[in-house]
């Protein structure tokens, strides 16, 4: 095969319009945006303009720590016992039994506070994967009569195996994690980012791991319209962020412009936001094991939190408590009526469940004065069943039926209600030789 | 025998007989075995010999040795020779002595990764160390695979986005990996071929942070490049088995072509309905029968032909098995077929690849499946180890089913197909290198898989001057908020794609697909008809700003071919040399390309039944393309062949009337030198020829004639036939590429000029990637010229037809281009001068 070079040819156009440059091949960023590459649109600074004016040693009052990996930049701030996050202590000051049972680790209920670590990452994305980076890691702990928070910041990604090493040195007495949305976002992220740096995992990954996220969605589902740090810290714990803070969305591109101008000044609302985010956490777990260690002596602001810590205290297996929680939220007067109903059913089942049908059937009764459709079906259920009372049965199917008839139901619900009592109807009055 | 008697009847049957074109009976072939290796792990000798295996076949050995010896092996071996057992083998021997050890098996399909989970779990005594990671894999069910599989089955997608950009992940997987195993090698090619290259780059790059180096095993059907193509997607060198000791029965293997229903336009029998009437012939001798139809619309047709004409009993032994079914369909089916209860299956190529099905009586190929490499995939399935089994091909109207029936001999001697990668084509490779960075921070000195040190730097100070990495320290890290392989479509070169979206009834948008955006102006332009799934949808809008096209369902009985206007431009000649009647080159060039409108083709019958005019900006494509430029000597002689003329034509009753008005109108003066008559009287010329006409009367209008001198009229009457001559050959020649290439028809343009601006004017037929900057193809037909034109030549001169057909060089266009015979002479002059 001859694949020479003809001499030849005649020069292109294309070469022509190079050869008056001094560079006869195209840049690769001009060829691959004459293959249509879209360069982002984002005016992007050169890095030679970098301004060292403000490295984030002016910004905020750290120091670089020595490490085996090098150095890293931690911020190191205490907090005594008479600080208050809005209307609470950072300490728990209760016993943390209830929760350490929802969370199935009696660790937390045990270890010394000492040993809890109150861990929130700031990072390049929200995407995961191995490219994701947390370039500021908050943690807390108690130490003393002192609440220790330290920010670890990476000035650079290639400090990240100092920055991971300077946070391993401050968890080493850590035993039990605490984070919000931890589970499924930091906990991984930092274990990622240990096994690129270290060869080793997140030295807390196995730990018992209180994520108050998942509390939090437990407790206020109903009452709050969202369950984000932020919120919380604005309703449960009434702390108003100064205008200092940064919101979250912003945080990974003022990231990126720092790593490319150099200006530290604008990171300096996102270690106020970490921070603050730490202690947010510290001060919740101490207000949720208030608001839990003992909810029938607590004063319960909200019907609806009374109602959410009853159904936690059902599912933990404490039906008792939970029926008085029950009760005590349907006594008030601030309980929304559809959540009326449902604690009412859900009251009802649970008085079921305990074979005490004399106070289901008191609730079903008053569910069905309030044209419950589910309390119908429930007293017909008790009839033919229990009562071996068929007239009733048939009574309550009708009425049911009616209602049905009448009242606006969701389509499926309605479909699947109606084809069993349809059902129902015709086995009793079969029974009943109708 | 029930075979042996349809044989005999097909033999004599005058509806069959006459139309098979080729019958070939492969004897018989006894296994070629060796013993195990001594030192084999004695579980396996004892699951091999409850299996009642004795003994290996010698491709097995091979592989084995080689393995020992640290080589890659690249396993070429036929259909059901078992080179599965080759690599599982060798991987489980090395599990068994080491449970640490981790493999790899990289599949194409899903469907193949659960059959090959099935086959390994029967070794072992843990099956969770056997597992399948894809897009079907349940989350909660992902932690524990991570943790606990040994053996993992994958596929190139899924590697791509869901396990190399969470690496941290799988460190125990990757620090122990010690075997790859790439299956169904010859499917890794164009541009996902390119793309899966760039993959194995970045798994070797991981694997290589944990400490690991694997070793290689790859397989592949019978293609001629298997270790030019291997050596290219893993950038090692590799060692090739392809020394087949599998026993084979005999074989017949039967070409029918459709009889010929109309001679003029090349119209043959429809492929469906022979191939229906062929498998009653099968059904009614019990033949245990395979049907591989080409899409899965062919098969649903087929399905429903072949059950209406038999009883309710034999009925539900005729299944379909195409993707879309549900894995639990599918699997019953698999079984019904090894158990013998269904006797007849229609499927796509979703059968075709290792599902253990075992071996059928018959297998009925209906249309060419569009590689040589395929097509012995699927009549791979025919036979037992000693029984006798029937292959048959039933060919399309279709240029390469027709150059098939014709020259069959391309089927048995080596395979002409050529599986090819281009690894480092720039778009691609920015995307790999993407996520590359995302997955591991790329030192400054650090090369990405065969990449020039050179390139892959200017690649990452390309992507630190975009803003996404970010230089420190002599390193580059990923710095932007995205996760680089979500973005990257294994299938396409160009990261821009126009998403296809049709309305659904509360006004919210579903997307139904998604097209490059260098092929959307000509795949959904504006009214186009675009296929998704077996449903017609017409394009109402296509937004090139927003990359949207919106669709809506629509039930139409024609389709629509853009009608486009390219220009081209040359940016460089690479290579070129002279060649017999004519000079080749290879280079760079930009087609812009226009798409103006439509025409509606109805369905089956292939009629124009409407056109349409669209508005689009053009789009440019910047790549490589070979072109071959007709020398003097060629064009002179075409002249003189033009000189000899045709027989002279009958122009009808009012030919001499029109004849003189035509001349009196022009005063008697040449229209495109001037030269007035002179003792002799000028010729008068039809613009569009008169063949094209339907009556005398439209050929004869005064407006189709022009007054021309005679050395005028010859010099257009040339053009014309030059003109013919190069459009034929640049049909021919679009027709045959993908054979050499194993590329899809539409992954090639085709584009004759006969003054072509990249050859200085000069009649010119180019063929170019229609992939932006290239993937090789048409560097490939360059360096194959000879071959490539060759195989052109005995396409048109053995194509049965009168004028030129679909099959051979096109049929004649609106100008009167059929131009067979002027395609013939051409190549002549290509082929001896």
């Amino acid at each position: 095969m001859i694949t020479t070079n003809l001499p030849i040819f005649q020069p292109s156009k294309h070469t022509e319009v190079n050869s008056t440059t001094d560079s006869p091949m195209p840049a690769l960023s001009d060829k691959l945006k004459a293959l249509g590459v879209k360069v982002g649109a984002r005016d992007i600074k050169p890095p030679q303009e970098k301004v060292r004016a403000h490295p984030i040693e002016t910004v905020v009052s750290g120091h670089s720590v020595t490490t085996p990996f090098g150095q890293s930049f931690v911020l190191d701030e205490r907090y005594d016992d008479t600080y208050q996050h809005g209307n609470y202590a950072l300490r728990p000051h209760t016993s943390l039994h209830t929760i350490a049972e929802w969370a199935k680790f009696w660790e937390i209920a045990e270890s010394d506070l000492e040993t809890f670590a109150f861990v929130d990452t700031e990072t390049s994305g929200l995407a995961g994967g191995s490219g994701t980076y947390a370039f500021l890691i908050g943690a807390g702990r108690f130490e003393g009569d002192q609440f220790r928070l330290a920010q670890f910041f990476m000035r650079d990604p290639a400090e990240e195996a100092a920055q991971l090493a300077a946070l391993r040195e401050f968890l080493e007495p850590c035993e039990v994690l605490v984070t919000f949305n931890g589970k499924s976002f930091d906990a991984p992220l930092l274990n990622n980012r240990f096994i690129l740096q270290h060869r080793e995992p997140f030295p807390l990954i196995d730990a018992p791991h209180l994520d108050l996220l998942h509390l939090a969605r437990r407790l206020w589902r109903d009452r709050l319209p969202s369950r984000a740090l932020g919120d919380l810290e604005e309703q449960i714990l009434g702390v108003e962020r100064t205008t200092e803070d940064t919101p979250g969305w912003l945080i990974p591109s003022l990231y990126f412009n720092y790593l490319r101008d150099g200006d530290a000044r604008p990171l300096k609302g996102v270690f106020y936001h970490n921070a603050q985010d730490v202690l947010a956490m510290a001060a919740l777990l101490n207000q949720m094991g208030q608001m839990l260690v003992d909810p029938l002596n607590e004063i319960i602001e909200h019907a609806l939190d009374l109602v959410a810590i009853g159904k936690l205290f059902e599912e933990l297996g404490h039906t008792d408590v939970a029926i008085q929680l029950f009760e005590m939220g349907l006594q008030r007067n601030d309980l929304p009526e559809e959540n009326y109903w449902q604690t009412q059913e859900r009251l009802s089942i649970v008085h079921r469940r305990n074979g005490d049908y004399t106070a289901a059937v008191a609730v079903w009764q008053q569910a069905a004065e309030g044209h419950q459709i589910y309390a119908h079906i429930e007293l017909a259920k008790f009839y033919e069943h229990k009562q071996r009372d068929l007239e009733q049965a048939h009574y309550w199917t009708k009425t049911a039926l009616t209602i049905l008839e009448t009242k606006p139901a969701r389509h499926t619900e309605q479909r699947r209600w109606l084809s069993e009592l349809e059902h129902r109807l015709a086995r009793l009055q079969r029974k009943l030789g109708r | 025998m029930s075979l042996q008697a349809l044989l005999d009847y097909w033999k004599v049957a005058s509806n069959v007989a006459p139309n098979i074109v080729v019958w070939r009976t492969t004897p018989s072939q006894i296994a070629q075995t060796q013993p195990f290796p001594p030192e084999l792990h004695p579980k396996l000798v004892i699951h091999l010999k409850k299996q009642g295996i004795e003994s290996l076949y010698t491709h097995q050995r091979t592989t084995w040795d080689y393995i020992q010896a640290g080589h890659h092996p690249v396993i070429a071996t036929s259909t059901a020779s078992g080179k599965t057992l080759s690599y599982n083998l060798p991987i489980l021997h090395h599990l068994f002595h080491n449970p640490d050890t981790r493999a790899l098996y990289l599949f194409p399909t899903k469907a193949l990764a659960q059959d090959q989970a099935t086959t390994l779990r029967q070794f072992l005594d843990t099956p969770a160390q056997v597992a399948t990671y894809d897009g079907d894999t349940p989350s909660s069910l992902r932690p524990k695979i991570r943790k606990q599989a040994r053996l993992l089955i994958t596929n190139p997608d899924m590697l791509h986005t869901g396990i190399l950009p969470h690496h941290p992940r799988w460190v125990e997987f990757f620090q122990n990996l010690r075997f790859v195993v790439i299956d169904e090698l010859h499917t890794y090619r164009g541009v996902f071929g390119s793309h899966v290259a760039n993959v194995l780059r970045r798994l070797k790059r991981i694997a290589s942070f944990y400490g690991a180096a694997p070793q290689f095993i790859l397989t592949s059907a019978t293609i001629a490049n298997p270790i030019e193509l291997s050596e290219r997607l893993i950038e090692l060198p590799t060692a090739l088995v392809d020394n087949d000791g599998a026993a084979k029965g005999s074989r017949h293997f039967l070409i029918y072509n459709p009889p010929i229903i109309n001679e003029e336009f090349g119209l043959r029998r429809s492929l469906l309905q022979e191939s229906v009437h062929l498998s009653q012939d099968l059904l009614n001798h019990n033949l245990q029968t395979i049907i591989f139809g080409r899409a899965r619309r062919t098969v649903e047709l087929l399905l429903n032909y072949i059950r209406a004409d038999v009883g309710n009993d034999v009925a539900k032994t005729i299944r379909a098995y195409r993707s879309g079914y549900l894995p639990q369909q599918r699997r019953e089916i698999e079984q019904d077929l090894r158990s013998g209860r269904v006797r007849t299956v229609v499927a796509t190529r979703a059968l075709e690849l290792g599902i253990n099905i075992g071996g059928m009586d018959a297998v009925m190929v209906a249309g060419y499946p569009g590689t040589i490499a395929g097509l012995w995939q699927q009549i791979g399935r025919a036979g037992r180890e000693q029984s006798e089994a029937l292959a048959l091909l039933i060919t399309s109207a279709s240029p390469l089913d027709q150059f098939l029936a014709q020259h069959p001999n391309y089927l048995f001697e080596r395979s002409p197909e050529q599986g090819l990668i281009a690894p480092d084509n720039l778009l691609i490779l920015l995307q790999h290198l993407r996520c590359a960075a995302f997955e591991l921070p790329f030192r400054a000195n650090e090369k990405f898989g065969n990449v020039e040190l050179e390139l892959t730097q200017e690649f990452l100070q390309f992507l630190a001057e975009t803003g996404e990495l970010h230089q420190s320290d002599e390193q580059f890290f990923w710095m932007a908020d995205q996760y680089p392989a979500q973005n990257v479509s294994l299938r396409s070169a160009s990261p821009e794609r126009v998403h296809l979206v049709i309305q659904a009834n509360d006004d919210t948008y579903q997307t139904i697909g998604e097209v490059d955006q260098a092929s959307a102006s000509w795949m959904v332009h504006p009214q186009a008809i675009y296929l998704h799934e077996g449903s017609s949808f017409v394009v109402e809008q296509l937004d090139l700003e927003a990359n949207i096209a919106r669709l809506r369902p629509h039930t139409s009985d024609y389709y629509t071919e853009p009608k486009r206007e390219v220009t081209v431009e040359l940016l460089e000649r690479l290579r070129g040399n002279e060649v017999v009647g004519a000079q080749k080159t290879y280079g760079e060039i930009l087609v812009t390309s226009q798409v103006v409108g439509y025409h509606a083709i109805r369905w089956f019958t292939q009629e124009r039944v409407g056109e349409g005019e669209v508005t689009l900006p053009p789009t440019e494509l910047q790549t490589t393309g070979y072109w071959l430029t007709l020398n003097d000597t060629t064009v002179d002689y075409l002249r003189e062949q033009g000189l000899w003329g045709g027989d002279p034509n009958d122009y009808g009753p009012n030919w001499s009337k029109r004849r003189n008005q035509a001349r009196a109108r022009d005063n008697y003066c040449c229209q495109i030198c001037g030269t007035p008559e002179q003792g002799r009287q000028h010729d008068v010329h039809h613009k569009v020829p008169f063949r094209m006409f339907e009556t005398y009367e439209q050929a004869n209008q005064l407006a189709n004639l022009v007054t021309l001198c005679r050395p005028c009229h010859r010099r257009a009457e040339t053009a014309v036939r030059v003109r013919s001559g190069l459009s034929g050959l640049a049909t021919t020649l679009g027709h045959l590429a993908p054979f050499l290439l194993m590329c899809d028809p539409h992954d090639i343009a085709v584009h004759a000029d006969p003054a072509s601006p990249l050859a200085e004017g000069k009649p010119t037929i180019l063929i170019y990637d229609a992939i932006p900057a290239g993937l090789g193809f048409s560097e490939r037909l360059f360096t194959y010229h000879n071959h490539l034109i060759q195989q052109a030549y005995a396409l048109v001169a053995d194509c049965p037809c009168p004028e030129g057909c679909p099959s051979c060089v096109g049929p004649a266009g609106p100008d009167g281009r059929g131009g067979k015979q002027e395609t013939l002479v051409i190549l002549g002059q290509l082929t001896n001068g």
